[in-house]
């Protein structure tokens, strides 16, 4: 036994799994005549295999089933994600979501601006007015005149938000409707 | 597209909320799930809790399944007995001294007697108990491959998949375990026993 090499082997085992091309194995059976070792080796891998093959099947003393009370233990998020009432709402939940972030950053709210907002931006702009004292600033007068400075010149700054909330609401519709197509296909396979 | 196989409809079953379908993939694959678990632990009773705690894991993760049902439970086997063995250090070795009566009377391996001679019976079931026996006398990712293989009848590409290797590991680790049991069936003397055996029922 010990003198066939490892590379025989592989050859014998392979012959015994069907995995040897034509040519090798007619050239290995050949061998057999002349190298009764080699012979008696496959001989004893065949029979092995049969042996292994033919073992009896081995059952479980008990049953293996789960009853209801462990399944619902056994559930993970995942499965509150897929299954009602999770799975029916969270995935139109999600959309509507995204697609209010996507709206209210990719019009830019953030660059919408109550009256009082205005105001101080306005100060901002004026230094003559922001240098008025703080008073004055909330008197009708202070108002008039801040009211007078072009609002038209204030420029707003550049900002990545309405980009960042654009790409956030675009990934998360993707997503979502890729949810939706895994559970309508679970679905279409179920009925 | 092809149409898909039953145990894909009983996959969509229960996670649509069927508790009896997913059951009745236990009850399919469960002879197949505790009997890896019996030949990689050698233990009845651990092999029982052992597949059992993998149906769980399975049910837990089956929303993430993807592809066939089979070997990815299959996967989830033997990385249960897989984790079992490593946090336990057990290996058991059973001797192959030990009475083969002892065997027979084992309430795991139920299978029908065709054999009418007693002592062809006594032999059939020291050969099998032998070869568990070998079985365990193996490094554990061999072990692996050749009960996929030649017990439980995989193809290469399953026990891939089964594994988490290439089918280029699978093929060597296989190689190696033959190799391995080979040489303790000879040290057995385990092939006259069986040839023995064959010419008998033969006559």
């Amino acid at each position: 036994m010990s003198t066939i090499s490892h590379s025989d082997m592989s050859l014998l085992q392979a012959l015994a799994d069907n995995e040897l091309p034509a040519n090798q194995s007619a050239a290995l059976r050949a061998r057999f005549v002349t190298e009764p070792m080699l012979a008696d080796a496959y001989s004893e891998l065949a029979l092995m295999r049969e042996l292994m093959h033919d073992m009896p099947a081995a059952r479980p003393a008990r049953s293996l089933r789960l009853d209801s009370q462990v399944m619902q233990q056994a559930r993970g998020w995942r499965w509150w994600l897929i299954s009602p009432p999770g799975g029916q709402f969270l995935p139109a939940l999600s959309v509507t979501v995204c697609l209010c972030v996507a709206l209210l950053f990719g019009t830019g709210y953030d660059q919408v601006s109550t009256p009082d907002q205005l105001y101080l931006k306005g100060s901002v702009a004026a230094p003559m007015l922001a240098d008025a004292p703080a008073e004055a600033a909330t008197t009708d007068a202070a108002r008039a005149a801040d009211a007078s400075v072009p609002l038209v010149a204030q420029q707003p700054e550049p900002s990545i938000l309405p980009l960042l909330g654009v790409t956030a609401g675009l990934v998360g519709t993707v997503g979502s409707a890729r949810w939706l197509m895994r559970l309508r296909k679970i679905h279409r396979k179920v009925v | 597209m092809t149409a898909p196989s039953e145990d894909q409809i009983l996959v969509s079953a229960a996670l649509a909320g069927d508790n009896d379908s997913f059951n009745q993939l236990v009850e399919r694959y469960q002879n197949r799930a505790y009997g890896l678990c019996f030949r990689m632990l050698g233990d009845a009773d651990a092999a029982a809790d052992v597949a059992q705690d993998a149906f769980i894991s399975a049910y837990r993760h089956l929303p993430s399944l993807r592809g066939e049902f089979r070997p990815w439970l299959m996967r989830i086997v033997a990385n249960a007995c897989r984790d079992v063995l490593r946090s336990n250090k057990r290996h058991p070795s059973v001797s192959l001294d030990t009475n083969p009566r002892d065997e027979d009377e084992s309430p795991v391996l139920q299978i029908a007697d065709t054999t009418p001679n007693p002592e062809e019976h006594l032999m059939r079931a020291e050969l099998h108990r032998t070869i568990s026996v070998a079985l365990l006398q193996i490094p554990l990712d061999q072990r692996t491959v050749v009960i996929l293989s030649d017990i439980e009848g995989m193809s290469y590409d399953e026990i891939a998949v089964v594994t988490g290797a290439n089918i280029g590991t699978v093929k060597s680790r296989l190689n190696r375990a033959r190799t391995r049991l080979r040489e303790i069936f000879v040290a057995a003397e385990l092939f006259p026993t069986v040839r023995r055996l064959i010419a008998d029922e033969e006559t």
